[in-house]
């Protein structure tokens, strides 16, 4: 259907029999074509239980799904192999196929030709620094590897949504950034795209919206800087210590404010934003320039909202 | 047209898929349907009385070829099937834009080809083993083919239906112990209770099916047990990739 939503889920709910247990509670939000939405949520939320929804994997006990403007039929819905490709949380157990073929078969299945599915699989493994692997079952792959090959089989086809369960866990930080610019590359090629997250200071820089899942529920729904701007009253203090400092962090802590963490030699503290400044002195001026490694004010972040709400 | 070529390379690609397993597990494939029937055949030539050879020589023949087939089809591709299905191999499967007959009907095609030796082992070995003729083999082929579709269908739903790969393995090794016995054994030495399990065996038709051939001969009795073992192949396929496919919870 021509300008439908690519998902809207409406008052959707799923409970477990056995134990029982509401993973998903009343869930009602809609995703565009070109869009990139996250869900984040402490491990329990219902982040996966939803997304095995929109693919069809699980039947919600009771709402609704609608992919492109139509009601989604579970485990019988043919749209569901042809517009959406799903990246799961879990490992492929698939160990036998070689890297090069399981991106090109998956390709194929999706409808490419021979000639087409092997180039795109070529400009994948690129992107993906998969190239000296091309020809290794993947059993015989690191976790990290056989993960890049699983994003590489998820976006070959180009389908107009991408769903994708934790794609950047067991990838090193060098190739999280190419993912990332991967995935918005893709949103900015019109397709809609669902991310399930931890990684959400990096995830931040590609997400339009952001859900956030608490016991099965949504408890904030916005785009980032509408999120952010919840704690746009408070700035966050970050001070390191030097390493032959013999200044106490909590100490350093006590100073700035009640709210504040300590993880060895470095203090973070939250303050309302109109005093950030002028604590930012006090600290240097207590303590030291010479006991300080690094002295910083942080805006919020959709990493620091997040943990504010769950 | 094109829905047809688009439909066939799909089943090509599906059936490669499924063929790559061999890379990983061609030596249980030969070795496991192998072994086992071969010396089963041994050792019933070492326990009967060689008079009883001729009267019984073909029955225990076919009957370990069709428990070569039995062990494949049924035992490894339960565990398969349980695997993936555990290990989220089906998942991937069914979120691609592909039919669950094509998906069914590369998996069994490729479990009767991972069968295909360990048939062709204990035919020729066993033929060898009692003095049966290998010259109408090649009757062979339709019954290995049809057996194994027929039998590969018992192993996906036990796949389908066993919580996991564990006990996968032991409800298929059950299911390959009863072709075991009624497979080998003469129908008359039989209790008579047991015929209608026997009936509702497709290995009993593919054992009738196989005997002639041990023979050397060709005669229109394979084709009603060729025709009743296509008809149980089209019935686990369609149960396979019906009623006993897991529904989405």
């Amino acid at each position: 259907m021509r300008n439908a939503p690519a998902y809207e889920v409406r008052n959707l709910t799923k409970v477990y029999a056995r134990p029982e247990v509401m993973a998903n509670d009343g869930l009602t939000f809609s995703v565009e074509p070109g869009e990139s939405f996250g869900l984040l949520g402490a491990n329990g939320a219902g982040k996966t239980t939803l997304v095995r929804q929109l693919v069809g994997l699980l039947v919600p006990t009771s709402g609704e799904v609608r992919l492109f403007g139509e009601p989604l039929r579970p485990g019988r819905d043919r749209r569901v192999g042809r517009t959406v490709a799903y990246l799961p949380q879990d490992a492929l157990a698939l160990g036998e196929f070689k890297v090069e073929e399981a991106i090109r078969w998956t390709g194929m299945l999706r409808g490419y030709d021979t000639g087409r599915a092997k180039n795109e699989a070529n400009e994948l493994m690129d992107v993906l620094e998969l190239g000296n692997v091309r020809d290794r079952q993947l059993r015989k792959l690191s976790g990290g590897q056989r993960r890049l090959v699983q994003i590489g089989m998820t976006l070959v086809g180009r389908l107009p949504v991408l769903i994708l369960d934790e794609p950047t866990s067991d990838i090193d930080p060098a190739l999280r950034g190419r993912i990332w610019e991967l995935i918005a590359s893709r949103v900015r090629a019109g397709a809609a795209v669902i991310l399930v997250t931890h990684d959400v200071a990096e995830a931040e820089h590609v997400l339009d919206r952001v859900a956030i899942l608490e016991r099965g529920r949504v408890i904030a729904l916005g785009t980032p800087g509408e999120l952010k701007a919840r704690l746009s009253h408070r700035t966050r203090i970050e001070v390191v210590l030097a390493p032959d400092s013999e200044v106490d962090p909590h100490e350093v802590a006590r100073t700035i404010s009640e709210d504040r963490k300590v993880r060895g030699r470095r203090v973070s503290a939250w303050v309302p934003a109109e005093d950030a400044v002028s604590m930012l002195e006090k600290v240097v001026s207590t303590f030291g320039l010479d006991a300080l490694e690094d002295v910083h004010l942080v805006t919020p972040t959709l990493e620091d909202v997040y943990l504010e709400l769950t | 047209m094109s829905l047809l070529v688009t439909r066939v390379s799909r089943f090509r690609v599906l059936l490669a898929m499924q063929m790559a397993r061999l890379r990983t597990s061609w030596r249980p494939y030969l070795i496991v349907s192998s072994a086992m029937p071969l010396g089963i055949a041994v050792l019933m030539r070492a326990v009967i009385d060689p008079d009883q050879v001729e009267e019984f020589g073909r029955q225990i023949v076919a009957g370990c070829a069709v428990l070569a087939i039995a062990m494949t089809a049924i035992v490894m591709l339960a565990q398969r099937i349980a695997a993936l299905k555990e290990n989220g191999g089906l998942d991937y499967y069914r979120s691609l834009p592909i039919t669950r007959a094509a998906l069914i009907t590369s998996v069994l095609l490729s479990f009767a080809v991972f069968a295909l030796p360990g048939t062709i082992v204990v035919l020729g070995l066993g033929a060898a083993l009692f003095d049966l003729s290998a010259a109408a083999m090649w009757s062979a082929v339709p019954v290995w083919l049809l057996g194994s579709f027929a039998l590969a269908g018992i192993g996906v739903a036990i796949g389908f239906a066993a919580p996991d790969e564990q006990l996968a393995g032991m409800y298929s090794n059950l299911a390959m112990m009863t072709v075991l016995f009624l497979g080998i054994l003469p129908a008359a030495r039989l209790p008579g209770w047991l015929d209608p399990v026997r009936a509702v065996l497709p290995s009993t038709y593919a054992v009738n099916a196989l005997k002639p051939g041990l023979d050397g001969v060709v005669d229109a009795g394979q084709i009603s047990d060729l025709l009743i073992l296509a008809l149980f192949g089209a019935i686990s396929f369609w149960a396979v990739a019906g009623p006993l496919w897991p529904r989405s919870e």
